[in-house]
């Protein structure tokens, strides 16, 4: 019960613009100043423009690049709002907590996985992405829907044969009700079943008569 | 005094019991009626004691004697008197002495109701039931002691013994006040009063049936007596679980904070394979009464019943299974899987032989495909398919991919919802077919032609569904199967008042009484179906067409949310009596601009966790439903739902029960005579 | 429990037409209650198994967080002590500093910390919480809990204490500090020497 002891954040979850920044500034950086990150040097056919062409022309790429993003992160919904984690939470489940639905629990921790839905989303990842991220790193257990082929096969399989067998069984007592010839021809011979039957008898002609 | 006297209670009851199950036991073996007679008062003493036993339990829980652990543990200076009562079932050890004290009530309802009509099964019936109770007493005992107490050893140590340890001192009062722990939050809800108990008498209720069908199967006297004293009990106990998962439901609904009442949890799941099982025996169970059929078969269901209800407490109280409900991890775990093995290798067994000796025959009976017969079998096969189905999903997928394919899993409701709905829409088809087939031989065009006017109301709601704007084909369709099966119970009550009103000159009213006293369990059965008709209307409803949506509000600032909007008015902080702080936010909510309530979803943080309390607007059409999610005084973000039609699951139960209270009433008119070939 | 065992209550002797014993079908069904029993029993013992706190430590390798790989039986012969952490968890907090003072103080006398971090929602997370606090020992992500489940984990932050043959010698439930773990650090430290 680990989890009941954290605290339960009151911060709301960070706003989306701040996640776009992010993403933004780390991608002006790479094209404008690769060297200082320490990143490999480029092996890329690209290589040598960086060196040859004459400093207005790598602005010039430079704007392109920027209105590219620009289109690029409209097209990925960029705009990621809390209804749009939600969709991802509901799916996942708590990894502290036992059981409980990510997207019920209040924890830091999973405040912390939200944010993290949140900042995939927010970086063009599809809801499915996301939850193969987080299945990879942690395992089948935080989601509810097996993504390991075998034991979504198993989830559901397994049930779809358990019904089929409960049905044969049901239509081999079927066949044996239906292979048996009556012992007595007036059936419902029995008391119990005669007030029945008469019963219902009755109910039919009376309601025949008024038509 | 109190645990003194509450701890002799406790150990008489279970010395009791073993007397109990072995005096009944030699008095049938060796037919002497005095060893009956004896076993039987012993059976019938349990029940004082444990009521002495529980108590002394809840005279502590209500005078504060902390020096009790569980008192200490379950409740603190703070806690009101209410959830000091309701704590006797808030933790494990309580709640087992609460379940030992059901069961011995149940066993001496049993005892002095039946006592005269069963003679041979008697005995036999009530070593099982002994030997039950004394398993659940000697857990209580050994294991977890409701009665054990704090002291402090001569060496200094705070120790926890039921008897006073050689050289200890009882802890000062101011200590136990000042380190008392309170309730767990999740269980102060009034829903926490009644849901508990009414879950643990189904539990419990249904060791009445099982006894009697081991009773049976040990005797050898397998006519049809075993099956009447069952069918009522098994009905009563029906009718606890279902007012105990309802009940649950509303209680998840209210305080868990996700705005539904199901979530397909494992210890949910837990209660709810019982309650198919003991659904599917109520059904069968008419057809051996009506014809003779299925022997076999019903004798496993009850027994199925029962063993689901032991795997249940097992799974529930043991940790075998990650769970939100689950209580604390304990050494109860070995012991209960024992039992659970034991009972059922011996029941199972005991029913098997029966059935290699050729013991169990069916009687020859003709059944054609339309019959009734068949229906029932088909109603079974759906309760079990959903019962192996929920079963492997909750308990063995999760623990067999963890013993051999070295994986957790969790199996959550989309994976459920893949294979349950099907087979919920089978059972409403063949709850709208079945009850207007006869038993025996039906005919497809009679079939048909009672089926005519449901079957054209049903399409008839669909078109006006469509008409109204309903969108979703497969809500549609949903609601058509289930109104099929509320209108053909309406249509069988309808008709048969009628044909009383002519043929008998009744006033409408008249005619519906005397057609419900007459034969209460077809039209108490009928009762039930409807019940189940609105919950299902109920569920679609508010799952199909659920809205949710969160937003971060500034105050005064309004967001709306379908026909409806939600304003921000503002926050407060309080403190409550019993030390929690809460964070309070009052919203207004709008519908077309005008106001029509003012909630408060509010946040709990009591010392162990945060709770979200959801603030709700309810009416017949929906539940605006409100959850404060996290902020302040100048922004808070909510999650706010609109569950359409969500009351009718609570409604729909309210007539399920009226239903089944109908169908178990004792008989007003004198017992039809026994049909002759039982007799035989 | 007892009179359970003792329900011998079926009589014998009446035959009528059928067998006396199980048929095979029979006897199958009582076999797999009796499996699914035990693989009950065994799930639950499994369930119930607590931290390691003594005998061999289970061993494992990780993935570093800046590359490479780190296996626990190659640190034989030193004094690890095996730090399960997320950064959000406040009293991982609390303990960063001090975990770091000792892995400064005691290093070259033959102790290091490998710090396991758990059910962290980035790894970006976790490079920020090593940076705010200056760590400098090793640490990996645990991938697929792999390390967590070994040490049957419930939840950050747990510490196992390690000696230099590799046996478990102390579990730390919650967070540490300098002071308690200097004194079981000196005293391991001691005894080879």
């Amino acid at each position: 019960m680990r989890c009941q002891a954290l605290h339960h954040s009151d911060q709301p979850l960070p706003e989306a613009a701040g996640q776009k920044r992010t993403a933004l500034s780390e991608y002006l950086e790479q094209i404008v100043f690769p060297a200082e990150r320490g990143n490999p040097a480029p092996t890329s056919p690209f290589a040598s423009w960086k060196i040859t062409w004459p400093k207005t022309a790598r602005l010039l790429i430079l704007c392109l690049a920027l209105g590219w993003t620009a289109m690029l992160a409209r097209a990925q919904g960029v705009e990621v709002t809390d209804n749009d984690v939600i969709q991802v939470a509901e799916r996942m489940y708590c990894p502290v907590c036992e059981n409980i639905p990510l997207d019920e629990c209040q924890t830091t921790a999973c405040q912390d996985w939200k944010e993290e839905i949140r900042a995939q989303l927010a970086a063009g990842r599809g809801p499915q992405e996301v939850i193969d991220s987080f299945v990879a790193r942690f395992g089948d257990h935080v989601v509810g829907l097996p993504q390991d082929p075998l034991l979504r096969a198993l989830a559901f399989i397994a049930p779809l044969l358990a019904t089929a067998t409960a049905l044969g069984l049901g239509v081999i007592t079927f066949r044996r009700f239906s292979r048996r010839p009556a012992l007595s021809p007036n059936f419902g011979d029995a008391a119990g079943e005669q007030t029945d039957e008469v019963y219902r008898q009755r109910l039919e002609e009376d309601l025949r008569a008024r038509r | 005094m109190l645990a003194e006297i509450g701890l002799a209670a406790l150990a008489l009851a279970f010395l009791l019991t073993i007397y109990a199950t072995f005096a009944s036991l030699a008095g049938a073996r060796a037919h002497a009626a005095r060893w009956r007679e004896s076993g039987r008062r012993a059976a019938l003493l349990t029940f004082p004691a444990l009521l002495l036993a529980a108590g002394m339990l809840i005279i502590a829980l209500m005078t504060e004697q902390y020096q009790l652990t569980y008192v200490y543990e379950v409740t603190d200076p703070r806690t009101p008197p209410f959830y000091r009562f309701t704590a006797l079932w808030g933790s494990q050890r309580g709640s087992l002495l609460f379940w030992s004290l059901l069961l011995s009530a149940f066993t001496f309802g049993a005892i002095s109701l039946n006592w005269r009509s069963e003679r041979r099964l008697m005995p036999y019936a009530i070593a099982c039931m002994m030997a039950t109770l004394a398993f659940f007493l000697g857990m209580s005992l050994i294991l977890e002691n409701p009665f054990e107490r704090w002291w402090i050893s001569a060496d200094g140590q705070a120790v926890a013994r039921a008897l006073i340890p050689a050289g200890a001192t009882a802890p000062t009062e101011a200590s136990l006040r000042a380190g008392a722990e309170g309730l767990n939050p999740l269980l102060r809800h009034f829903g926490m009063a009644i849901h508990p108990p009414m879950l643990y008498l189904g539990f419990v209720g249904f060791t009445i049936p099982f006894a009697f069908a081991l009773a049976a199967l040990a005797s050898g006297d397998l006519s049809s007596g075993w099956l009447r004293v069952t069918r009522r009990w098994s009905l009563i106990a029906w009718i606890f679980l279902s007012i105990g998962l309802i009940l649950g439901g509303r209680w998840a609904y209210d305080v868990l904070g996700w705005g539904g009442y199901w979530g397909w949890d494992p210890v949910e799941n837990a209660a709810f394979l019982p309650w198919l099982m003991g659904t599917a025996f109520i059904h069968s169970a008419m057809i051996q009464e009506k014809r003779g059929m299925l022997k076999l078969w019903n004798m496993f269901l009850v027994i199925a019943t029962f063993s689901a209800v032991m795997f249940g407490a097992f799974a529930t109280r043991s940790g075998v299974i990650d769970s939100v409900h689950s209580f604390a991890r304990s050494e109860v775990g070995f012991p209960m899987l024992a039992f659970w093995a034991a009972m059922t290798l011996i029941a199972l067994g005991a029913l098997l032989w029966r059935w290699n000796r050729g013991e169990l025959r069916d009687e020859q009976q003709f059944a054609n495909f339309l019959s009734r017969e068949s229906m029932f079998v088909l109603n079974n096969v759906v309760f079990v398919a959903l019962f192996i189905a929920i079963f492997w999903g909750s308990f063995a997928l999760p623990i067999a991919s963890e013993l051999f394919l070295g994986k957790e899993v969790t199996i959550g409701p989309e994976t459920f919802e893949f294979y349950v709905v099907p087979l919920f829409i089978a059972m409403y088809i063949l709850m709208g077919v079945a009850p207007l087939s006869a038993w025996g031989r039906m005919s497809a065009a009679r079939l048909g032609g009672a089926l005519k006017l449901p079957l054209m109301l049903s399409l008839l709601s669909i078109a006006a569904l469509i008409l109204i704007g309903t969108n979703a084909a497969v809500a549609s369709f949903g609601y058509g199967v289930v109104l099929f099966a509320g209108f053909v119970a309406l249509y069988e009550i309808y008709r048969g008042a009628g044909a009383r009103r002519r043929s008998l000159g009744e006033s409408p009213l008249r005619a519906l009484a005397a057609l419900f006293g007459r034969n209460q369990r077809r039209y108490g059965g009928y009762i039930v179906h409807l019940g189940v008709t609105v919950i299902g209307i109920g569920v679609i409803g508010s799952t199909v067409f659920q809205t949710e949506v969160q937003h971060t509000l500034a105050r005064g600032e309004t967001v709306a949310v379908g026909a409806y909007a939600l304003r921000y008015d503002e926050f407060t902080r309080a403190q409550a009596v019993d030390g929690r702080m809460m964070s309070i936010s009052d919203v207004t909510v709008l519908r077309d601009g005008a106001e029509i309530a003012r909630i408060r979803p509010r946040v709990d943080e009591f010392p162990q966790m945060p709770m979200t309390i959801a603030g709700a607007h309810s009416t017949l059409e929906n539940d605006f439903y409100v959850l404060l999610i996290s902020g302040g005084r100048e922004r808070a973000t909510f999650r706010i739902y609109i569950n359409p039609l969500v009351n009718l699951v609570w409604w729909g139960g309210i007539l399920l029960i009226i239903g089944t209270a109908i169908a178990a009433y004792p008989k007003v008119l004198p017992e039809r005579p026994q049909r002759k070939r039982e007799a035989s | 429990m007892k009179g359970i065992d003792e329900l011998e209550f079926l009589p014998g002797g009446r035959t009528k037409a059928g067998r006396k014993g199980f048929t095979l079908g029979s006897m199958a069904l009582l076999a797999a209650v009796l499996l699914t029993a035990l693989a009950l029993g065994l799930q639950l013992a499994r369930q119930n198994a607590t931290q390691p706190t003594r005998g061999p430590a289970p061993d494992f390798s990780l993935g570093l967080l800046n590359g490479g790989d780190l296996k626990l039986s190659d640190l034989r012969g030193q004094v690890v002590l095996i730090n399960f952490w997320a950064s959000w968890c406040p009293p991982c907090r609390v303990e960063a500093p001090d975990l770091q003072a000792l892995y400064a103080d005691y290093r070259e006398a033959g102790f290091t910390i490998i710090g396991v971090n758990m059910l962290e929602s980035s790894p970006q997370k976790a490079r920020a919480f090593i940076d705010e606090f200056g760590i400098t020992y090793p640490n990996g992500e645990d991938r697929e809990q792999r390390v967590t489940k070994l040490y049957r984990v419930q939840g950050p932050p747990e510490s196992f204490l390690i000696d230099q043959r590799g046996r478990v010698r102390r579990f730390y439930y919650g967070s540490v500090n300098y002071d308690g773990l200097s004194a079981a650090i000196e005293d391991l430290l001691a005894e080879t020497a």
